[in-house]
Formats: C-alpha cells, sequence, structure tokens
C-alpha cells in the first residue's frame, strides 16, 4: 500500500483548520506531512521539503495558485493536487491545464481526498511488471493493445482505443478537453467540429466498455472540463 | 446606507431640514418675546430643548446640533439681558449655555439613534420572514452537528461503539445538507442579482444525465431508473454543470416522493426546434393548486417533517431552464405520482 511508504506531502491552505484536519488525517494513514499558509512559503517547502505530492488551494492571500502550479511544473513533475471553493469551472480548467494532476472542491471527504492522493502517487511507484489495466469487468493490455470486457475482446475504433490509453496512463488524472485533443487529435479546442466528435468517440467508447452506458462509471465526466478514469473499485 | 435612503427618500434637498429646524428656533424666540417678563429665563430654555428633540425625531442628528447652537445664540441675544446683544450680564447664564448645549447634543444623538432605529425597524420588517426561514434551514444541521460532536466529545457519556458511529454519520450527513443549503443559497442569490453565468455550450444529454446519475448513486441504490434517449436525439446547447443541477433537483425529488419499489422514467421526445424531457414518478403527486407554486422560491408543499428540503431547490430548477430561454411545468400523472416537464430550445 502507498500508505506504508511514508511519503511526503506538502499541504498549502491559508485556513488553519484545514491544514490541521488535513495533517491529522495524513499522519494517521502514514503520510509525512509539512504545510505552509502562503504561496511564497509554498514555493520554498516545494523545493526544501522535497514533497512526493503537493495539496494546493487555489485561494491564497499572497499569489495566485495558478502560479504555484507553473513554478512547480517548470522544475518536476511532483503531483499536485488543487483544492478550491470556486464551482466555477475556468479555474480548475486553467489549473489542470498548467500541469495540476486532480482537484477537490471544498468541502469534501477525507476518504475522497486519499483515494485521489492514492491515485495521483501511485504515478511514483515503479512500474508495474504486468502491463494489464484492470478496472471491474474492464481490462487493457497496453503492450498487446487488446481490450477485454467480461473476458470477451471487443473492438475499438483507433481514436477509442488511444482516448482510453490516455487515461489509463494518466491514473488519477483529470484530462481537460484541450488536453485530450492535443494527444489524440493534435488540435486544438478551436477546431470547428472538433468537440463534436470528442463527445461522440466518448459515448462510443461507453457504449461498447460501459455495463451500463447510460449510467457511465469507468469513464466519468468532469463537467465542463474534461474526463477521467475511475481509479479504484 | 439604510439612512441614505430614507434621506433621499423623505428629504429632496438636504438644508430643507435645517431650514425648518432654524425657523422653529426662530417661532421659539417670538414665543420667549412674549413670555420673557413672566418666566424666568433659564425655564424658558425648556422651549427651546422641545425643538431640538422634535427636530432631532424628526430629522436626524445634524439639523438637532444646528438647532442647539442657534437656540443657545438665540436665548442669549434675545432673552438674556443685556436684551439683543450677545453679551451676558450675569455669569451664571454661562453655565446654562454650556449645559443646554451639552444636553442639546446628547438628546439628538439618542433621539436620532431612536429613530434610525425605527427605520432599520421598518426595512428589516420586510427581510425578517425570509431570514428567519433562512436561520431556522442552517441552525437545523447545526443543531444536529454540534449536538452530535459534543456527545463524542463528552468523556463521559460511555457511548457504546454503534452510538459513536451513529452520532459521527448524523453530523457527516448533516453537514451535507448544510453545504446543498449553502449552495442553493447562491444560487438563488445570484439569479436574483442576474449574475448567473450560463455558459451553453453543445451536451450531449445522455452525458448530462448519466453524470447526475452517477453523483446520485448512493441514494439510488437499487432504484430502478428508466432512460429513454434515442440514438438520434440531438445536441443540445446548455450549461452541462448547471443542467445537472436541474436533473439532481428532480431526480432526487422523485426519488424521495416516490415508493422505493416504483420506477423513475426520464423520457424525452424530439420537435422541430426544441426538445421535450420528462422525469416521472409514481409517488405522491403534487396537489393540484401548487402545481404552479411549488416553482416559487421557499415554497413548500406540507410534507411530513422527515421530508427536509430548503423550498429552494424547485425555484433554482426554473431560474436554470428559464436562462437556457426553456420552460419547465409539473403535473400529476393520470395514474399516480408526478411529471416534471422540461423543454428547452435547440438553438
Amino acid at each position: 500500500m502507498t500508505e506504508k511508504l511514508n511519503l511526503r506531502i506538502l499541504v498549502v491552505d491559508d485556513e488553519k483548520a484545514i491544514r490541521h484536519f488535513l495533517r491529522v488525517s495524513l499522519s494517521a494513514h502514514g503520510y509525512n506531512v509539512f504545510e505552509s499558509a502562503t504561496g511564497k512559503e509554498a514555493l520554498e517547502k516545494s523545493v526544501s521539503s522535497h514533497p512526493d505530492a503537493i495539496i494546493l488551494d487555489l485561494g491564497l492571500p499572497d499569489m495566485e495558485g495558478i502560479e504555484i502550479v507553473r513554478d512547480v511544473r517548470r522544475r518536476s513533475k511532483i503531483p499536485i493536487v488543487i483544492l478550491s471553493v470556486k464551482e466555477d469551472a475556468s479555474d480548475k480548467i486553467s489549473a489542470l491545464d498548467a500541469g495540476a494532476d486532480d482537484y477537490l472542491t471544498k468541502p469534501f471527504s477525507t476518504g475522497e481526498l486519499l483515494a485521489r492522493l492514492r491515485a495521483v502517487v501511485r504515478r511514483l511507484l515503479p512500474p508495474e511488471r504486468e502491463e494489464v489495466f484492470r478496472i471491474g469487468k474492464l481490462s487493457v493490455d497496453i503492450t498487446k493493445r487488446c481490450v477485454t470486457v467480461n473476458g470477451e475482446e471487443v473492438n475499438l475504433s483507433p481514436t477509442e482505443y488511444d482516448i482510453l490509453k490516455l487515461l489509463i496512463l494518466n491514473p488519477g488524472r483529470v484530462l481537460t478537453h484541450t488536453q485530450i485533443l492535443r494527444e489524440v487529435w493534435n488540435k486544438s479546442e478551436n477546431y470547428e467540429g472538433i468537440l463534436h466528435l470528442l463527445r461522440v468517440t466518448i459515448s462510443n467508447l461507453r457504449s461498447k466498455i460501459e455495463p451500463n452506458p447510460d449510467r457511465p462509471t469507468y469513464v466519468l465526466t468532469e463537467p465542463g472540463i474534461g474526463y477521467r478514469l475511475r481509479s479504484e473499485d | 446606507m439604510l439612512r441614505n435612503t430614507q434621506e433621499s427618500m423623505t428629504g429632496k434637498n438636504k438644508i430643507y431640514p435645517y431650514l425648518i429646524s432654524s425657523g422653529l428656533v426662530f417661532i421659539t424666540n417670538l414665543l420667549g418675546e412674549f413670555v420673557k417678563r413672566k418666566i424666568e429665563p433659564t425655564n424658558l430654555v425648556m422651549f427651546y430643548l422641545l425643538v431640538v428633540v422634535i427636530v432631532a425625531i424628526r430629522w436626524g442628528q445634524g439639523p438637532a446640533i444646528v438647532a442647539s447652537i442657534l437656540s443657545v445664540l438665540s436665548f442669549d441675544f434675545f432673552l438674556v439681558p443685556p436684551y439683543l446683544t450677545l453679551g451676558v450680564a450675569d455669569l451664571q447664564y454661562i453655565f446654562t449655555f454650556v449645559a443646554f448645549l451639552i444636553v442639546g447634543v446628547v438628546v439628538s444623538t439618542l433621539a436620532s439613534k431612536a429613530r434610525e432605529q425605527v427605520i432599520q425597524h421598518q426595512t428589516e420588517k420586510l427581510q425578517t420572514a425570509l431570514l428567519n426561514s433562512i436561520s431556522h434551514d442552517l441552525r437545523t444541521p447545526l443543531a444536529s452537528i454540534t449536538g452530535s460532536l459534543t456527545a463524542l466529545l463528552d468523556n463521559t457519556s460511555g457511548l457504546d461503539d454503534t452510538a459513536r458511529r451513529e452520532l459521527l454519520e448524523t453530523a457527516f450527513e448533516e453537514t451535507g445538507r448544510l453545504n446543498r443549503l449553502v449552495g442553493n443559497l447562491l444560487d438563488m442569490s445570484r439569479m436574483e442579482a442576474g449574475a448567473l453565468r450560463i455558459s451553453r455550450k453543445l451536451c450531449e444529454l445522455r452525458d448530462v444525465l448519466g453524470t447526475s446519475l452517477e453523483q446520485l448513486k448512493g441514494k439510488i441504490g437499487s432504484r430502478n431508473i428508466r432512460i429513454d434517449i434515442s440514438r438520434d436525439f440531438p445536441e443540445i446547447p446548455m450549461d452541462f454543470s448547471f443542467m445537472m443541477k436541474v436533473f439532481l433537483n428532480l431526480v432526487d425529488n422523485a426519488l424521495k416522493y416516490s415508493p422505493a419499489d416504483t420506477t423513475i422514467e426520464i423520457k424525452t421526445a424530439i420537435f422541430k426546434d426544441k426538445v421535450k424531457i420528462e422525469i416521472r414518478d409514481q409517488g405522491i403527486g403534487i396537489p393540484e393548486g401548487e402545481l404552479k407554486r411549488i416553482f416559487d422560491k421557499f415554497y413548500r408543499v406540507e410534507r411530513p417533517s422527515r421530508m427536509m428540503g430548503t423550498g429552494l431547490g424547485l425555484s433554482i430548477c426554473k431560474g436554470i431552464i428559464e436562462a437556457h430561454s426553456g420552460e419547465i411545468a409539473a403535473r400529476n400523472n393520470s395514474d399516480k405520482g408526478a411529471t416534471f416537464i422540461i423543454i428547452l430550445p435547440l438553438n
């Protein structure tokens, strides 16, 4: 389990109560917690405390949270989970596009945070020998390019497969529309009809792999932002 | 701010109260002239004080202080020997002046405060019902949370593990309720301020519904929900997140007000330039006379008290649908339960 690895987590939030409950609950799960209340301190500690992951509140008193995301991304690939109270999608999109991995909207439950954290730090672990991704009744063998549901092989179109593979290779990450379009089609959101194509492809992918395509449980929509793959059972 | 509004309502001109105050002092001077030989000058001070009090109650502190100063000057000029000069024959009058000024200022301050309170009371009366309702709704979950947590903190209570667990679950459920309420109030106030930022982009209804149902999966459990969307159903220009709020509200209501063994149906139809979405339950239905009023703010159909809601959900749905240039209505089914109907334009 990742909890036993003594991973170092930097918690950046100006609210003392939030830092406190995060420290208590993360420490209880074996994480080593470092705190900072300001953006300036966060930038220093993101180097000095050698964190394995950063939990970052977007609304800091002294600087924009997104500046911290950009600064950290210039130097490293440390997973970053964003905390925000704003329901506005655009802040989250710009943070994700700048390289944040995932986001949580306050208030959130500790269980949810731990699950997201486990998913993003999984990337830090040495790659599993077995290169087969499994979730529910779906399994995807990336090396053999083979997708099965309930043990039966499913035929995916090249773009359907590319999207699924992209989601699998980015465990725990929310992928924005922009990121998926760039990776799969090498196009920007402004390209005429491309978003429609993305929606149709996702819809077709779901109807092939989801147990109930009307209520998807593997490929999840992040409203107004993008998509993520369910990371845990 | 309240005072400013009030002032702009009562006095078209800000100088007006000052002029009247001066006039009143002048009239008192005339009165003083008639009686000054019969009454001790210091007793005449009472007339002036009366004027100051009236001015303070009617027009507030500023004019009252001006009235106080004018009163002292007039009193000195007309009623204190030597008359018609500001000179003072007897030094004891100086004490009268000072005392008058102090009393004048204090009285005018008190009176204008009382006046402000009256104004504030009137304005607030309009909002009291609303605030009462909101604060009651906010306090109810807070009371459960405080109660549960203090019980848990109490070392002497000897709660067993089951009881502790139950208390924690209660506190957690209630925070969810509190959060939904705050969200609803926020949406409502944005709507009222015309600040609801709807960004309409083409969306698949199937995805919006599916994502909503996934969020409600805890409440849905094993309930049967039948979704009927034809393969050729067009993409609709809508705000994904806001439309999710609509479906979360409507499906949640359908779940709440219908028995667990009944099916909830979501049906769709396509017209030339619009689409229809129906959410149909087999529950207790809605009293005929209230089919329209349920969309009103804070309106709640009389229900058993366990059916807690904010009375805002449906009015928010209506606001969101109208922001999409659509329509929403409710009707009772011919057999059982209610159907909510949403019409959305395709362009």
